[in-house]
């Protein structure tokens, strides 16, 4: 027996039935070999795989956090967020200082996270790992906290734009150990410190992806992000500002 | 994608083949991997976003599910048990970086086509519109999102939403309901067109 249906929801079936998928694939060869014993070959795909991880470990363990180099998977981490660039023959990731952005980029707050808190909640969970800014003077608290804890804590501060509250003034992420944080290439990368740590500026727009056990965030970030960590705590804050007020911001943190 | 009447059939002729794989029969098991394979294949692929590793999955899935075979109830439907093993084995597949990587680079590969294809106005907007859906989607809680994709994207009906998700019929409602309120307001406030596409 069908439910009776709404018009919203007749029209989401009707668009997601439109949804595209890659060819489908035929599993029965492959099923019946396994379940027969008679393994396939290993695609060539998968190898070339495997060779392309083997090759970033390598550069990883002899290169710290280098420049990337043309043709290399390059994975730069930085505490729980790990980077990952794929350069082309004209690498888009450097160390050195590129052009500055013609025009300020706009923040998006993450209004559709999940575990939307206070601050209040957030600071007892979490305890003296989160801290806020105390630079600039005029920020004050956050206007939107999300905290989740599934496999690792994860704490999301955003400040709004006073003037325009779709956009972000300022983020804060601040990720413990068992969260994971991914970034597809970006713009530069450029190597700084904060408080004398090792930390990375990120221009450009690039994508991200924050998982906490089975809680996943996925988004497209268009505003700076400077990376650094402190003890097992990462620390990343997103800004329209250019990397010296970023910095300032950041080693203001109480 | 299948009226109550069929499905009743279709479960009705599944119990049939379970029962002969049960016996050792491979050839019986060729027939529900026909049967069930492009379901499996796509939910893998509405959580992982990648074609090898939905497929890694989906033949994993199936492979699985013929050894346990013996302990599946063949009163129930056994499409939502297959779906069940193919959520749980897609959760797993985020354990290694590499993995993380692919996932990270093919969703940005995605989001990159879906800008061009909303920048192309030779597409059908619907399509632009489906596209949309699902990154707004993707973008859900685990248990939002589940929910849509097993009711709207594959189409299952409520029973089967449940039997896939192993929660009663009205947790199922509840959920949905919910979901579909957090859609509704998250697509109102940030996606106009598609607002447009859902709502007229």
């Amino acid at each position: 027996m069908q439910s009776p249906r709404h018009p919203f929801e007749d029209r989401l079936r009707a668009l997601a039935a439109g949804a595209e998928y890659p060819a489908m694939p035929d599993l029965v060869p492959a099923v019946t070999r396994r379940l027969t014993g008679r393994h396939p070959p290993r695609p060539a795909q998968r190898l070339a795989w495997a060779l392309a991880i083997v090759l970033a470990a390598c550069g990883l363990v002899l290169a710290g956090v280098p420049p990337a180099r043309a043709g290399f998977l390059r994975v730069l981490r930085v505490g729980v967020v790990q980077i990952f660039v794929e350069p082309s023959p004209t690498a888009r990731a450097a160390t050195a200082v590129g052009p500055r952005p013609t025009a300020s980029p706009v923040l998006r707050p993450p209004l559709d996270l999940a575990g939307a808190t206070s601050l209040a909640s957030a600071r007892e969970a979490m305890g003296p790992a989160l801290r806020l800014p105390t630079y600039p003077a005029d920020l004050g608290s956050p206007d939107l906290v999300f905290y989740q804890n599934v496999e690792g804590e994860l704490a999301v501060l955003v400040w709004l734009d006073p003037e325009d509250r779709a956009r972000a003034r300022l983020a804060l992420h601040i990720l413990g150990p068992g969260t994971f944080a991914g970034k597809g290439e970006t713009r530069l990368i450029q190597q700084t410190e904060v408080a004398g740590r090792s930390a990375l500026w990120l221009v450009g727009a690039h994508a991200l992806l924050l998982r906490n056990g089975d809680l996943e965030f996925r988004t497209i970030v268009e505003g700076h992000v400077l990376l650094w960590s402190e003890g097992e705590v990462t620390y990343r804050l997103e800004t329209d500002r250019d990397l010296e007020e970023a910095v300032r911001i950041a080693e203001s943190l109480r | 994608m299948s009226s109550d009447r069929n499905s009743a059939e279709a479960h009705l002729e599944d119990a049939a083949v379970v029962a002969r794989a049960r016996g050792g029969e491979h050839t019986a098991w060729e027939h529900i991997v026909r049967r069930h394979q492009e379901a499996v294949f796509r939910y893998a692929y509405l959580q992982l976003g990648d074609p090898a590793e939905a497929e890694d999955v989906a033949q994993e899935t199936f492979v699985r599910a013929y050894r346990a075979i013996g302990r599946f109830d063949a009163a129930r439907p056994l499409r939502p048990w297959l779906l069940r093993i193919t959520r749980n084995l897609s959760r797993n597949r985020f354990r290694s970086w590499a993995r993380r990587w692919r996932a990270v680079q093919r969703w940005t590969d995605e989001v990159r086509r879906a800008a061009d294809v909303a920048d192309d106005p030779t597409e059908g907007s619907l399509r632009a519109a489906a596209v949309s859906l699902r990154e707004v989607v993707q973008r859900m809680k685990e248990t939002d999102r589940q929910v849509i994709y097993l009711r709207f994207f594959l189409d299952l009906s409520l029973e089967e939403t449940g039997e896939a998700l192993g929660v009663p019929i009205g947790t199922v409602k509840s959920r949905l309901s919910r979901a579909l309120g957090r859609l509704r307001a998250t697509v109102r406030r940030d996606h106009p067109s598609l607002r447009e596409a859902l709502e007229g």
